[in-house]
């Protein structure tokens, strides 16, 4: 069907979130969550679930912020995630970042205009 | 107790074997055993021929007892013709029964598993239906009827003989069931099973036969169906009713599980039909042309996130018409898709200006995400992302339209003479934000040509020699402009079959297009 192409067929990276706790100079402890694989309509649960296990157990404002260093692809539903946790973190006075966007992470954030409201 | 012991041998060498000796347990055991009479007088016959053809040994039933007997040749001398044999008895009844009841009861929790998975693995009613009629035919009893009540008018049933043939299946109302008030009874599923209801069974029509042999009903339980499992047997024992009973309560969640997968996935079906986009209008006198392609996403219960339509055109000669995006899959991305669809058509009766509809939109999704939170701090964002505009027609024969969009991917535009340009227009998307910014512009189609409005399914599509490769912007404007000259429908068609294509068979989002065209002059 792809005359020229390989044939084969990359395997489908792994979905993993990696909840990470940093130490910021001058500004207090860091809750840093790595997300590795497409935040897609299969895998956005997993990353929800992950993000308000965070939220709900800290006790005061929180600093989060979402590497997305490893994740080619996000969809409405992960947009969704991003947005809803966002929202949370800042109604408990706390700050909410993300890091590491690119490639069609970034394009789609633009597109939408929630690079400017997640901090990306 | 004393060991049950006899002695049997010839009276004399080569003569006729009598009793010996008898001790009185074994008078008990084996009663009219006579010291000095010949064996054979007392009767027992399983004795009598262990004695004669000189076995090992020998099992019988004496009043209800079973007897156990090995034999003990006193043969120390080697005289083997004239040997006296000792037969050592013992009373095995508990024994024996244990060990059946044992082996009995192996074999139905075997039994049951096997049947829970070949039950479970179904998922379809009718099909559940037949396989629990069949699994047990044989089994439990010669004949099993499944009578299933689902809610509805209808009363389904199966039937298995068990002769493996494929069972009989059939259906009744609940009027039919009036001659048979327990059945109708037990049907649903509030009452016990009426023992008299295997009486008003054999008037139903579900037999080759009406049933002349023991017939046994027993409930089966169900989250949302009921159910009657029924046993038709010659010699049915009473054993059978608890594991007919315990076999039910697997058919009752096999066939719930069917039952609430077919509601779903009727249900999907409804939504996704609610959602398909209504048919474009035909050719707005004087107007636009337009084109469309839509393809969801494949999984039977995903219902569609991608929305378009094109209205017929108002009283001010514009055509409206809108193509996006809400966020997330499935039952909730239904709804959403019918909030942003309905608040929209409400809307227009009061306003026509594009930016200034999706600036309402805005408001009135975040009004109506708060009242559907009440209680929550911070209600779960939901939104959509959209390009939504109308047509006017130019003097020239052209087309003035106006766009305004929130958060989605910009329409292309293509020229006549196949230049392919994005149109300049972003905004935010909708319904999250309620600093939300719409972006809102003018383009002027000259006639012929095309602008193509398109949802991120097509640009995200995965696949290409590697297969994880996104189709990308660029590949959507090559794919365009190689469309120089097609009517709206074809421009789109052929969009959507090089989509395919790259795709190879792969899953992917939902893909909507919306082409619309300014209709060549008649003298161009």
């Amino acid at each position: 069907m792809f005359p020229g192409g390989s044939g084969v067929i990359a395997p489908e990276p792994d979905f993993a979130v990696r909840i990470e706790k940093e130490q910021v100079p001058d500004v207090g402890p860091r809750v840093l969550v790595v997300v590795t694989g497409d935040v897609d309509y299969t895998h956005f649960g997993e990353l929800e679930t992950a993000l308000e296990h965070e939220i709900g157990r800290s006790t005061g404002p929180l600093d989060l912020v979402v590497d997305l260093t490893a994740v080619p692809y996000c969809d409405s539903c992960g947009m969704r995630v991003l947005l809803g946790a966002s929202q949370q973190v800042a109604a408990g006075g706390g700050v909410f970042g993300l890091r590491g966007v690119h490639g069609q992470v970034a394009r789609a954030l633009k597109l939408t205009g929630l690079d400017r409201v997640l901090g990306a | 107790m004393s060991e049950a012991v006899v002695v049997t041998g010839p009276s004399h060498p080569g003569g006729e074997e009598i009793v010996h000796a008898a001790n009185p347990a074994a008078g008990r055991l084996l009663p009219g055993l006579v010291v000095g009479t010949p064996v054979a007088d007392a009767g027992h016959d399983a004795l009598t021929d262990a004695v004669v053809r000189a076995r090992p040994g020998f099992e019988t039933e004496v009043a209800g007892r079973v007897l156990a007997a090995r034999a003990v040749r006193l043969d120390d001398d080697g005289a083997v013709v004239d040997a006296l044999t000792c037969w050592y008895l013992r009373d095995v009844t508990e024994e024996r029964r244990g060990s059946a009841s044992l082996v009995r009861a192996q074999a139905r929790a075997q039994f049951l598993a096997e049947a829970g998975r070949a039950l479970h693995g179904v998922l379809h009613l009718d099909r559940t239906l037949r396989t629990a009629a069949s699994l047990a035919a044989g089994t439990l009893a010669p004949t099993v009827l499944v009578l299933l009540a689902d809610g509805s008018d209808v009363v389904r049933w199966a039937r298995a003989d068990r002769d493996g043939a494929r069972p009989h299946t059939g259906e009744m109302t609940r009027a039919d069931l009036r001659a048979t008030p327990r059945l109708h009874e037990a049907l649903t599923g509030r009452a016990p099973v009426d023992p008299w209801v295997g009486v008003e069974l054999a008037e139903l029509p579900v037999w080759h036969e009406p049933p002349t042999d023991r017939v046994v009903a027993v409930p089966v339980p169900g989250t949302v169906v009921a159910g009657v499992l029924v046993l038709v047997g010659p010699d049915l024992d009473d054993d059978v009713l608890p594991l007919g009973e315990e076999y039910a309560v697997r058919v009752g969640t096999a066939l719930s599980a069917a039952a609430l997968y077919r509601e779903q996935a009727h249900l999907g079906h409804v939504l996704q039909a609610s959602l398909e986009p209504p048919p474009l209008p035909d050719e707005t006198s004087g107007g636009l042309l337009v084109g469309s392609a839509y393809r969801p996403a494949r999984e039977s219960l995903r219902v569609g996130g991608d929305f378009y339509e094109v209205l017929p055109r108002t009283a001010a000669g514009r055509t409206p018409f809108l193509l996006g995006d809400v966020c997330g899959k499935g039952i909730e991305a239904a709804v959403l898709s019918g909030r942003v669809r309905q608040s929209l058509h409400a809307l227009r009766l009061v306003e026509q200006d594009p930016a200034t509809l999706l600036r309402l939109l805005n408001v009135a999704l975040l009004d109506a995400a708060d009242l559907d939170a009440p209680g929550a701090a911070v209600p779960m964002p939901r939104f959509a992302t959209m390009v939504l505009g109308d047509a006017e027609s130019l003097p020239d024969g052209g087309s003035r339209l106006r766009l305004a969009t929130g958060g989605h991917p910009p329409p292309y535009v293509l020229h006549a003479d196949g230049r392919v340009e994005e149109v300049d227009v972003a905004g935010s998307l909708v319904g999250a934000l309620r600093d939300a910014e719409i972006g809102h512009t003018e383009i002027d189609l000259a006639p012929g040509e095309t602008c193509l409005l398109y949802s991120d399914g097509v640009t995200e599509a995965r696949g290409g020699p590697g297969g994880r490769e996104f189709y990308g912007e660029e590949r959507l404007e090559a794919a365009l402009a190689g469309c120089v000259g097609a009517p709206p429908q074809v421009v789109c068609d052929r969009v959507l079959q090089l989509l395919s294509d790259w795709l190879g068979g792969r899953d992917h989002d939902d893909v909507a297009l919306l082409a619309l065209q300014a209709p060549r002059g008649r003298h161009v």
